[in-house]
């Protein structure tokens, strides 16, 4: 080998390891944090609420239009989803349609723009009053509530003074909250460090973190 | 001679002052500024404790020193008196919600009811990355009360994106959340104008 040759390989080498890590960079990273459980009676019928999906601005908080991010492919994947795991876990989903009465349909409306608290688990006043209303007709309701909050960032950039990563990314938060007693029965959340592509395997991957801890149904 | 120096001198003087106005850094608008804020009329803010509303909490950070007294630093520099105080008050907890929405009765509850204007500074995320080399991205957001009169005075985000490329900055990578820290504050508290 040429003394050329043997100078060459350390960058070689280099490259080869940017070209590893960059690859790495790319791929989400899941955090899920602990699940909160409460027991989950054997009876429980729950409703699934409209997902709530915020896209804004990192630096400002402008609310930025979901239909620019693929809005509606991302709630139609995460209320199929959610069905689907509160089928497989053998839970009974209650139609909100039954709920016929105008200023009751109304009221998922109203629960539905308490997502982002709800789905923390944070159950105030307001929201317990909806919950009674709903409880008033079936005691063993639940709502099923869920939060997608994305949040888009700067890209990354190489130049001269060095480089940045991206600053993009979403959070997914569900909780499953008892109507009559106002209880948090089960609660969890998902972040993604980049924008949510609805057909990526990365959202579903997220998707089935988030629910993984989700109750299953105990026979009576 | 000498007056050649002297009218060079001025004009030097003059294009050197007018090239320092221009890289000065304008005010950072804030999310939110009351309209009515006057920065000479906040004697003392009482600074809360700091919060960490962090979902990946991986990166270990000295929340209180990094969040709270760099902020408290840069709040001195700009002019204005800072104590902290560890008390709450009536508040049960603090969550963003309830900071960036806060209503009059909730912010009358916030911290010592001896204070007026009341400050929380919070981490919103921190992440580091290696790539080419080494990055850090970090998000903090702040909120100033007016306590006595229940309205909320100043609301803002600062973020920082840093990175270093090269093998070397990539042995740096541990670093680069307490840089883009730093920088998130600087361009946070930025938006507050100064005290006269």
């Amino acid at each position: 080998m040429t003394e050329n040759g043997i100078r060459t390989i350390p960058f070689y080498l280099y490259l080869a390891w940017v070209l590893v890590l960059s690859s790495c960079a790319t791929r989400p990273i899941l955090v899920a944090t602990s699940p909160v459980s409460g027991e989950v009676a054997p009876n429980t019928d729950i409703i699934i609420v409209q997902p709530l999906l915020k896209f804004e601005r990192v630096y400002d908080e402008a609310i930025l239009p979901a239909s620019d991010y693929q809005g509606n492919a991302i709630e139609a994947k995460m209320l199929a989803y959610a069905k689907s795991v509160v089928e497989t876990r053998k839970f009974v989903i209650v139609d909100p349609q039954i709920y016929h009465e105008v200023e009751v349909a109304g009221l998922f409306n109203q629960l539905c723009s308490m997502s982002p608290k709800l789905s923390m688990g944070v159950v105030d006043n307001g929201a317990n009053i909806l919950f009674k209303r709903l409880a008033s007709s079936n005691e063993r309701i639940a709502v099923l509530m869920q939060f997608f909050k994305v949040k888009v960032g700067p890209d990354g950039k190489i130049s001269t003074f060095g480089i940045t990563s991206a600053m993009s990314s979403s959070v997914l938060q569900a909780s499953l909250i008892s109507c009559s007693t106002g209880k948090v029965l089960w609660r969890s959340q998902v972040l993604t460090r980049q924008l949510p592509q609805p057909e990526s395997q990365q959202f579903s991957e997220a998707l089935e973190l988030l629910y993984q801890s989700f109750p299953r149904r105990k026979e009576e | 001679m000498s007056l050649t120096r002297k009218f060079f001198g001025k004009w030097l003087s003059l294009v050197l002052i007018c090239v320092v106005a221009g890289c000065a850094a304008p005010l950072k608008q804030a999310i939110y500024l009351d309209s009515g804020f006057q920065p000479q009329v906040i004697n003392q803010i009482i600074l809360l404790p700091a919060i960490d509303a962090r979902i990946d909490r991986k990166i270990e950070v000295n929340i209180q020193k990094q969040i709270r007294e760099a902020g408290m630093e840069i709040l001195n520099n700009n002019g204005y008196q800072v104590s902290l105080s560890d008390n709450i008050g009536g508040v049960t907890q603090i969550i963003e919600d309830d900071l960036k929405f806060g209503d009059p009765k909730w912010i009358k509850q916030l911290g010592p009811s001896e204070a007026r204007y009341v400050m929380v500074l919070m981490l919103v995320d921190v992440a580091t990355k290696l790539t080419f080399g080494s990055t850090g991205n970090a998000e903090v957001a702040g909120f100033l009360y007016n306590k006595e009169a229940g309205t909320i005075v100043w609301r803002d985000k600062g973020i920082g994106q840093v990175g270093q490329a090269g093998l070397m900055f990539m042995l740096m990578k541990g670093a680069m959340a307490g840089s883009a820290i730093d920088v998130a504050m600087n361009s946070l508290l930025s938006s507050i104008p100064k005290r006269p």
